[in-house]
């Protein structure tokens, strides 16, 4: 039995299809430079500012990896001082997963380059994201595209490109009035290192307006290992160190029984996290907005004892007297 | 794989000219090569299910051959309830153990025992009501002796996992479907150029209406139905009638325009059912491959419409286990009795079924078959009977309360889209799609085409992956 199909016609209505496709990616290239961005918030345009840095950046420095646990809780200029090198604080927001994070910083590894790891929980059981997050940097910082695996990219352009149509549609419709720029999540929120400030000083939130911390099931996936490792490697590579830390978190937040299954998994795969998972517990009055975003007066805390466990790690190079 | 996805942009243009340009030399290849793709694309989702769709398939093709070569008697019989409880049981196992479970236990607790039944904590595979229905229906027809058994497994399987229907239907016949897969397709572009309009109306259906009423509607039903405005309650069912709708028919206009491009007909799943002047009507409309399966399985075989008494009991038990067949809640099977109980006056009236398409004149009876339509569906979507009673209640109540509301819900955009595909589908009613009444001339066809695509770019939500609503079921 044969049901052969010996002319063009599939052909040629893929071919009208494609044309169609054209007419639409035209739409899109047009949507993509037509001035206007997905979002009016620039928080994620900061991540523009860090990757120049750090490719400005000599060795030795300091590259701080991670969720926005890190960005806003982590005082880089204080850990510049007590590690004699420059840092660069490349955290924003833990969505963009511990792949986009790796592949963002392992090609400017030097000699004594040391990198502080500083994930969420949700980090080891998801380190691989597929969401939002990447559209939004890569609309606001394009370089950011090139953290993703080529797989994605098609993708994260494509979505850009709407979300600018989108943008440029509400705009002529005029209903981007209403929408304004956050008080805290903005790129001037930073300081040159690459650290949030812009919440330092605010007044204390109530419980009420504090996210908790969301646990889910399992504690840790596949995905993370391979990748902390990766990461290794390519600092071994380039005669780097890397050193993963505890997040901070909230005490309401705290649970010891992710923490044993993240220390116990860590420590067995060579990678075991620095210090004492409770010397980074804070008390919810300590926090902002979530209870991972440290306020002023923790962040410095946080920072003091992060320097402490780093200081009394042999391997790692201190300068800092006691 | 969804089909609003990336991956499914990449996917289909691949499988299409593999199919006519690689895998065309011979049917078997052919069969084989959309079997594959058939498991790709579902593999793509979970593929630790595929074992479950090819174990259950092979299942049902070796009980079929085993009917096919028994003679009528018990043996016959027998092996028919092999397949059904084998089906059935998989389906019971995964989507309503712990729904009877709960049940049992509240009965075990009513008569004063202390009962300690287990739990089971499963991932519904997706499709799994679709293809077991399918794969049903296959051992029925052979039963039945309307269709002889396949003795070539790759041509069952790839009946059974067809890859635009295996998630969400249609549910086809083996009696359509099966030869489709036994004699030779050639290309038809005039079939295949309309499948892809029909996919264009289909994914507007999905990413513009479905998906743009989605999120009003979570808002309206997620919040106190005590102190919501009456009229903000009926917008909320009346934005969930046309979620479901967008939602479902939508893809159901892919699935059948997406199976033309490579030369399957799939049978029509919706006929503009929102247009039935009664429910009667509405239920040869919605969803049209599960009520007739239902008819010929459940109705039909519970005795049909003997007598008056009989067919009222026959027509609530086939409602009742419609509703169930939707989810393991109270709420479908609620609402399911509720259009049961819809159906029965119609009984009495005792008229021949309609079949001439509506006009103008029928609008009063439309908009009260819509009006009971929308009614229903609150159980459909809220999280429980209670709730349901509870959203009907205040909607009544608070029914004048702000009538300024109104307006504010009639600016919002899905409004004008819903009233705009309203319209076309009117218009197009005597048509299989909206899109297949358009303009000769080729320059406003693409310019129709090139509009429908931008209406769906802007207002698709590239932000939020929305699986379509039956995947669930």
């Amino acid at each position: 039995m044969s049901s052969s199909t010996s002319n063009s016609e599939p052909l040629r209505l893929f071919g009208r299809a494609l044309l169609g496709a054209g007419v639409v990616g035209m739409l899109l290239v047009c949507a993509f430079h037509n001035g206007h961005h997905a979002s009016v918030i620039d928080y994620h345009g900061a991540v523009a500012a860090k990757e120049a840095r750090l490719a400005a950046l000599p060795s030795p420095k300091v590259v701080i990896i991670g969720g926005s646990n890190a960005t806003f809780g982590m005082d880089s200029e204080a850990l510049e001082q007590a590690l004699c090198r420059p840092v660069v604080n490349m955290t924003i927001h833990a969505n963009l997963g511990v792949e986009f994070m790796v592949n963002e910083v392992k090609g400017h590894l030097g000699p004594d380059d040391l990198v502080i790891a500083s994930f969420e929980y949700s980090a080891f059981r998801e380190a691989i994201r597929d969401n939002d997050v990447h559209v939004l940097t890569v609309d606001r910082a394009p370089g950011a595209i090139r953290a993703l695996p080529w797989y994605r990219r098609p993708r994260v352009i494509a979505d850009v490109a709407i979300l600018r149509l989108q943008a440029a549609w509400k705009e002529l419709l005029g209903e981007r009035k209403g929408e304004g720029q956050e008080r805290v999540y903005r790129a001037d929120g930073f300081n040159d290192r690459g650290d949030m400030v812009a919440h330092i000083g605010l007044p204390q939130r109530g419980p009420e307006k504090q996210q908790p911390v969301e646990y889910k099931s399992p504690v840790f996936g596949d995905d993370f290992l391979p990748l902390a490792q990766e990461l290794v490697d390519s600092a071994a590579v380039h005669q780097a160190q890397v050193v993963f830390v505890w997040p901070c978190v909230a005490a309401s937040s705290r649970r010891p029984d992710v923490e044993d299954v993240v220390a116990r998994r860590m420590a067995q795969a060579g990678h075991p996290l620095l210090g004492d998972p409770s010397a980074y517990v804070f008390p919810d009055t300590a926090f902002h907005d979530t209870h991972y975003h440290l306020r002023g007066a923790g962040r410095r805390l946080r920072t003091e004892q992060l320097i402490r466990d780093l200081c009394s790690n042999p391997s790692v190079n201190c300068c800092l007297s006691e | 794989m969804l089909f609003p996805s990336f991956a499914f942009l990449v996917f289909l243009p691949v499988v299409f000219l593999l199919y006519w340009y690689a895998a065309n030399r011979d049917l078997r290849l052919q069969n084989l090569f959309i079997l594959l793709a058939s498991y790709v694309f579902y593999g793509w989702w979970d593929a630790r299910f595929l074992a479950l769709l090819i174990g259950s398939s092979l299942l049902d093709f070796l009980l079929a051959l085993a009917i096919d070569r028994s003679h009528p008697g018990r043996r016959k019989k027998t092996l028919l309830v092999l397949s059904l409880v084998a089906n059935l049981g998989v389906l019971a196992l995964f989507k309503y153990f712990n729904f009877f479970r709960e049940g049992l236990e509240g009965l075990m607790l009513g008569l004063g025992m202390r009962p300690d039944l287990p739990t089971l904590d499963l991932i519904l595979p997706i499709g799994i009501s679709f293809y077991t229905f399918q794969s049903l229906s296959y051992t029925i027809d052979v039963y039945r002796g309307r269709l002889k058994a396949t003795p070539r497994p790759v041509e069952f399987l790839a009946f059974v996992s067809l890859f635009p229907q295996l998630v969400a239907g249609p549910i086809e016949r083996a009696v359509d479907l099966l030869p489709q897969f036994q004699a030779p397709r050639r290309f038809d572009r005039a079939q295949a150029t309309d499948g892809l309009r029909q996919m264009l109306w289909g994914f507007f259906k999905k990413m513009v209406i479905a998906d743009g009423c989605g999120p009003i509607v979570d808002r309206i039903f997620d919040s106190p139905v005590d102190s919501t405005p009456g009229l903000t309650l009926f917008f909320g069912a009346f934005f969930f009638t046309f979620q479901i709708y967008g939602d479902f028919s939508g893809y159901s206009d892919i699935a059948i325009g997406c199976a033309r491009l490579f030369g399957f007909r799939l049978s029509r799943n919706f006929a503009y059912p929102y247009f039935s002047r009664d429910i009667p009507e509405f239920w040869r409309r919605w969803h049209i491959s599960l009520s007739s399966w239902f008819r010929d399985n459940v109705y039909m075989p519970l005795g049909g419409w003997r007598n008056k008494l009989g067919r009222f009991r026959n027509i609530m038990i086939t409602f009742a286990v419609s509703g169930l067949w939707h989810g393991a809640n109270w709420t479908f099977v609620t609402w399911g009795l509720l259009h049961g109980a819809y159906y029965l006056p119609t009984i009495l009236r005792d008229d021949r079924a309609r079949r001439d398409d509506p006009s103008l004149r029928d609008l009063p009876a439309i908009a009260v078959t819509f009006l009971l339509v929308v009614l229903a569906w609150v159980f459909f979507r809220a999280p429980g009977v209670a709730q349901a009673l509870a959203y009907l209640k205040y909607m009544l109540l608070h029914a004048a309360l702000h009538p300024g509301i109104v307006l504010y819900w009639m600016k919002q955009h899905v409004t004008w889209l819903i009233v705009a595909m309203v319209l076309l589908e009117w218009k197009s009613r005597q048509r299989p799609h909206a899109l297949a009444l358009l303009p000769r001339s080729p320059v406003f066809r693409w310019a129709i085409y090139t509009f429908i695509t931008l209406l769906i770019l802007l207002y698709m939500d590239v932000q939020t992956t929305h699986e379509f609503i039956y995947f669930q079921f």
